[in-house]
């Protein structure tokens, strides 16, 4: 296994200590939108959040739609990896690292964004010195931190392997100040048969435990809407739907991670057709469930004509107001990546990827229609009240902030993959060195047989 | 520099016509009157250009009440960005109106860079509004009289709309309408599913709103005649929505908390376990599988 690990280091090396002109330009415009994004924050510190479109009505806007939709990745990174390893899909290795780091970035950059939306930060920590048990925020918050720490202690397990072999390679050429790090996070590890079995365990309970506590934290996510008595939000079938979503999100994410790196970076070989297409296949598993939920949530909605829920479905199919956007979310984002992706013809890496592309957007507009419609459909009707009160419009000071979170999210897996590879060198190497084994043993059972 | 006189005196008259025509402006406003349940007046001005009828801001504007020649200068204030200015908290007590029951009042501004100096004497006829809860028949009766002078006499005001609300905890409730008699009373029933305090203690307002001659005004009063709100529960329950939380919901909450916590302590423990069973080793046992 060792000239696995050798070439696939050899292979990837390179991209770890070099930094290309693309990769300056790209790290540039990141930190540029960035820096837009805290110019907003900057602004609305100074001006209050008079800055942001919220208004009496609608309360909540886009920092909560992307706190649920960074949130959902993060959940969804979790639980694929989770599964992934747990049940031993042998064509996992090159995408574990991309769904652990998802589960971990994305789930840092989330909660950015609930922190954007609270008026009072100096009363913060009143979460913890007054909290309320029955409250679904408090269970929210205290199922982030634990969500975090569980998806950090998931992805450094998944690297102390990776770190021990980058530590002892001898061809890269690395810098001793890099060497020092891979060192101290390697923890020392040498690949003892005690270590080794202690370092599989932990990785196996762990799975284990970060399904049912991403399960939770998601469906804790959802009751925070499903607990309250507004038509839109008050619904049984938020918990599954939002898992559901987050991980059809999720999946659709981290095919849009592969093809970038695949493309930019020397991991063609790593993240082949194969798995593209087997990633694929997942998508739309997780679509169709999904587009079954949705459905089942509409179509019970619409069928009791319940006086405020008409009002809101009204405001939601009506192509004067939100029609066109709960067409493409609902059932573009549904359909395309089921027929591209069902539909062999039309099926390849690109074609996959612009399918994944769609859902990420879709998914993104159904956060969207779920929050802002069902505020804009007010429980008493407003009297006097300035049109602009009740229907809600993002200023430039909450997208820039929106795009500083995407960006932040992009930089941090760039500058990440200049750390550590984005696919596990243990894992893959193991993967191959299996394949090898594997076709050693058929190549040399079919000469016995013909001897 | 012959050839310069000529249109450097033309400059100089242009601009003095632009000075000229500046001081030429005069203000316009329109006011109204509000007596609120406290008997404090409020006058609310509107300052407007009077040729473009445009609001103007930053003039500064006297309030005088006139009663029998004495002039006595209540308070005074400057327009805001929307022209507008606000009187307030005129003690109502200290107003005289003459024998037809009318308040004389002035506004007067000085000269500015713009405006000619203004006056405008502004009338507002003083009523007698008096709100009557009386039970009436066994029914609760909201009985309300609204007078003025005439000739130093009081007379009823016939057919004028008095509005008649309950105040809630951030604005008024409509409970009832008056249209007043040639004796300028009414009277209207009390509505007997109107919820109050814990005693069933409501305050009930009678309004004459935005009237041309009189203003705005109210008057209040207390009674017990709400539906009493229950007071009746016992904080020690524990409850969704009580201070202390329902002990299966801190159960489940710790035991959660405390398995998966418990398995992340686990875990790091398992890792600096890693880092201490380090020794010696070649470097080729990385690589067995």
């Amino acid at each position: 296994m060792k000239e696995e690990v050798n070439k696939l280091i050899a292979e990837i090396g390179p991209s770890l200590r070099n930094y290309t002109s693309k990769t300056k330009i790209w790290i540039g415009f990141l930190s540029i939108v960035i820096l837009w994004g805290l110019y907003g924050l900057f602004v609305i510190l100074r001006d209050g959040h008079i800055v942001l479109g919220t208004r009496d009505n609608v309360v909540w806007g886009i920092f909560i739609v992307n706190f649920i939709f960074m949130i959902g990745l993060g959940y969804a990174g979790a639980i694929i990896a989770a599964v992934f390893r747990l049940f031993r899909f042998n064509w996992r290795a090159p995408v574990m690292r991309i769904t652990l780091w998802m589960a971990l970035f994305a789930t840092i950059i989330g909660p950015l964004f609930i922190l954007l939306e609270i008026g009072r930060f100096d009363r913060l920590h009143y979460l913890f010195i007054y909290p309320r048990i029955q409250s679904p925020i408090i269970w929210d918050v205290l199922a982030v931190i634990t969500f975090i720490t569980g998806a950090f202690l998931l992805s450094y397990f998944s690297l102390v392997r990776d770190f021990a072999l980058l530590r002892e390679d001898q061809t890269m050429g690395f810098s001793a100040r890099r060497k020092k790090w891979y060192s101290w996070f390697s923890l020392g590890f040498t690949n003892k048969e005690s270590e080794r079995k202690r370092l599989s365990f932990s990785q196996d309970l762990l799975s284990v435990i970060i399904i049912p506590v991403a399960i939770i934290v998601s469906s804790i996510l959802s009751w925070i809407f499903g607990m309250t008595l507004r038509p839109g939000w008050n619904s049984t079938i938020f918990g599954p739907y939002f898992v559901l979503a987050a991980i059809y999100s999720g999946t659709a994410m981290i095919i849009l991670i592969m093809y970038i790196f695949r493309n930019s970076g020397p991991y063609r070989n790593q993240f082949t057709d194969d798995i593209f297409t087997k990633m694929g296949f997942v998508l739309i598993t997780l679509g169709a469930g999904y587009g079954y939920f949705t459905f089942s949530e509409y179509f019970t909605e619409w069928y009791t004509s319940e006086k405020w829920t008409e009002e809101l479905m009204v405001r939601l199919f009506s192509w004067q107001e939100y029609g066109g956007w709960t067409f493409f979310a609902n059932i573009v984002g549904i359909l395309l990546p089921l027929i591209i992706i069902g539909v062999p013809w039309f099926r390849n890496v690109k074609t996959v990827t612009f399918a994944s592309l769609i859902a990420v957007i879709a998914l993104w507009i159904k956060r969207y229609l779920i929050v802002i419609p069902t505020l804009e459909t007010t429980l008493m009707p407003p009297q006097d009240v300035r049109p602009e009160y009740v229907s809600y419009s993002a200023t430039w000071v909450e997208w820039s902030l929106v795009c500083a979170g995407f960006a932040g999210f992009a930089l941090l897996f760039t500058l990440g993959a200049k750390f550590v590879p984005m696919i596990s060198l243990w894992e893959t190497s193991k993967a191959e060195h299996l394949q090898e084994k594997q076709e050693e043993t058929v190549t040399t059972k079919s000469q016995v047989s013909l001897s | 520099m012959k050839r310069l006189i000529s249109p450097i005196l033309i400059i100089i008259f242009l601009l003095l016509q632009v000075d000229v025509s500046a001081q030429d402006q005069n203000l316009l406003i329109s006011s109204s009157y509000l007596r609120n349940i406290e008997n404090e007046v409020m006058i609310s001005s509107e300052v407007l250009d009077e040729d473009e009828e445009e609001p103007v801001d930053g003039i500064s504007v006297k309030l005088f009440h006139i009663n029998v020649g004495d002039t006595l200068e209540l308070t005074s204030a400057i327009s805001d960005e929307k022209g507008i200015i606000v009187f307030e908290a005129i003690d109502y007590a200290k107003l005289r109106h003459d024998e037809n029951g009318y308040f004389h009042f002035l506004l007067t501004t000085d000269q500015t860079d713009q405006f000619l100096p203004f006056e405008e004497l502004y009338k507002v006829r003083d009523i007698l509004l008096e709100l009557n809860l009386e039970i009436i028949d066994s029914v609760n009766t909201m009985g309300i009289r609204i007078q003025t002078w005439e000739e130093g006499e009081l007379v009823g005001i016939e057919d004028e709309e008095i509005i008649l609300y309950a105040q809630r905890l951030f604005s008024r409730l409509k409970i009832g309408e008056t249209w007043t008699s040639k004796s300028g009373e009414d009277a209207t029933d009390f509505p007997m599913d109107l919820p109050g305090g814990p005693n069933g203690e409501v305050e009930i307002i009678a309004a004459l709103e935005e009237h041309g001659d009189f203003g705005t005004v109210f008057v209040s009063d207390n009674i017990n005649w709400g539906v009493p709100i229950s007071q009746n529960y016992n904080e020690k329950d524990r409850e969704l929505w009580s201070m202390e939380a329902p002990v299966w919901m801190i159960v489940t909450f710790w035991v959660l908390m405390t398995g998966v916590w418990g398995h992340y302590f686990w875990m790091i423990w398992n890792l600096r376990n890693i880092n201490k069973d380090r020794t010696a080793q070649s470097s080729d046992i990385l690589y067995v599988d």
